[in-house]
């Protein structure tokens, strides 16, 4: 087997070598054990379990003005659109969560904590800066702009709600 | 010897060459960190290397303000260019990969979010970290772990279960485009999803593919006879990715693909 003859092969030829390897693999035995990140070389498992069927598929978006016209984030160069997409998701996630650290439930699991305040403070600044950071990537929203959650079916638009 | 040296300073020349490119499309696409370092994310998770990295001041320092940050942009461009162009000196190769890693940990602080869309650049330059009497060595080692990272993600997808739902890939691409449908229904991208998710079978066809694809790559633990499939499923695999999922910030990991093609020939005086 391709991969023990290499482990032995390394070990004869190369110890430093074979430590370096040994120490990666026992990193992502522990990522598995632990079910933690621990290194960020990691591995995907997006859209390993079932997408349910919805009345609507929600994307958070910017909108152009008080009214409920979301901002086409897609005429950005290149993959740029995808901040634009990420950053108010994220927004939206981290304030919700404890400290404002999504994994802070993983932290628990190995005895550890995150109890700071300034992750939530600071996210306080997060529309006036949004705005900025649209403004530097070449979309250039109203004073009046908010951050709402869309509802999609089939490219129409079914539902609205302002994110706060 | 003189030849297979000069075989490993082509391959890394070619790695590097794309990754270099890789990076102007991101700077191109507004993804270095002169885009985001003033953000208010700081977001660690629980992953040990973002808490090492907010203990060490180091955010503080790179993402300063926009100058200091475009600084740090402008060295990890220059420093690819150099190992480029002065291959034979490793330290400059290794100084890259370190600024590669401090740009994806601090770009994924400030985002919020921790993505791992270039891990795929860094096995790719593994190799080429090492002396070149260990290439056959690293270069082995990079390969493995590629094949584990892909196995997993197909393993993940076998216990997840996502497979046992028919219509369950149908959702997952009305959820990725729905957005992008509203504002681009006519594009040939929102065409072919729409016509997977009106075709759930062949919708799920596609998604089972995919796991067996990630899967396969169990196969290259194993032995090399497959590489030149593997090398054909990674590249299909984030093609595939791009085009319909419009995840196009995972093709630079199609640059590691190039382990699975290195010539046995090329290990030949260097193998220990």
């Amino acid at each position: 087997m391709l991969i023990i003859n290499y482990l032995k092969q390394c070990r004869k030829s190369n110890l430093g070598f074979f430590v370096f390897v040994v120490v990666v693999f026992v990193l992502y035995v522990l990522q598995l054990a632990l079910k933690t990140e621990i290194t960020p070389l990691g591995y995907f498992s997006l859209y390993s379990n079932a997408t349910p069927k919805m009345d609507a598929y929600t994307q958070i978006l910017p909108s152009a003005g008080e009214d409920n016209v979301p901002v086409d984030i897609y005429q950005l160069p290149g993959t740029g659109f995808i901040m634009m997409e990420i950053l108010p998701t994220r927004y939206q996630i981290l304030k919700n969560s404890e400290s404002c650290n999504q994994m802070n439930h993983k932290l628990h699991r190995i005895g550890l904590s995150d109890r700071n305040t300034c992750d939530c403070e600071n996210l306080k600044q997060f529309t006036n800066w949004y705005k900025v950071f649209a403004k530097r990537q070449g979309i250039d929203l109203s004073d009046r702009y908010k951050i709402k959650e869309f509802g999609f079916l089939n490219g129409e638009i079914i539902r609205i709600k302002d994110v706060e | 010897m003189l030849n297979n040296l000069q075989n490993i300073w082509f391959w890394k020349r070619l790695v590097l060459a794309f990754v270099f490119f890789y990076f102007l499309w991101l700077w191109y696409s507004g993804l270095m960190l002169q885009n985001i370092y003033d953000s208010p994310f700081q977001y660690k998770g629980a992953d040990i290397a973002f808490w090492l990295l907010h203990w060490s001041q180091l955010p503080k320092i790179i993402l300063f303000n926009e100058a200091s940050a475009t600084v740090f942009s402008f060295l990890l461009l220059m420093l690819l260019g150099l190992s480029f162009f002065l291959v034979e000196k490793r330290y400059l190769t290794v100084l890259a990969g370190v600024f590669l890693l401090l740009y994806q940990l601090l770009f994924n602080y400030k985002l919020g979010y921790h993505t791992h869309h270039l891990y795929g650049l860094h096995f790719a330059l593994l190799p080429f970290y090492f002396k070149k009497e260990n290439f056959y060595l690293s270069a082995s080692f990079a390969r493995i772990m590629v094949c584990i990272t892909y196995f997993f993600a197909g393993f993940f997808k076998l216990i997840g279960k996502g497979y046992l739902s028919l219509d369950s890939f149908s959702n997952t691409l009305q959820n990725q485009h729905s957005a992008y449908f509203y504002f681009h229904s006519d594009s040939i991208r929102s065409q072919f999803a729409m016509w997977m998710i009106n075709h759930e079978n062949m919708a799920w066809m596609f998604f089972f593919m995919a796991m067996l694809m990630q899967l396969s790559f169990v196969g290259g633990l194993l032995s090399k006879r497959f590489d030149p499939f593997l090398f054909a499923f990674l590249v299909l695999f984030h093609l595939m990715d791009w085009f319909l999922m419009n995840l196009g910030i995972f093709m630079g990991m199609c640059i590691m693909s190039y382990l699975f093609l290195l010539p046995k020939s090329l290990f030949k005086d260097l193998r220990v």
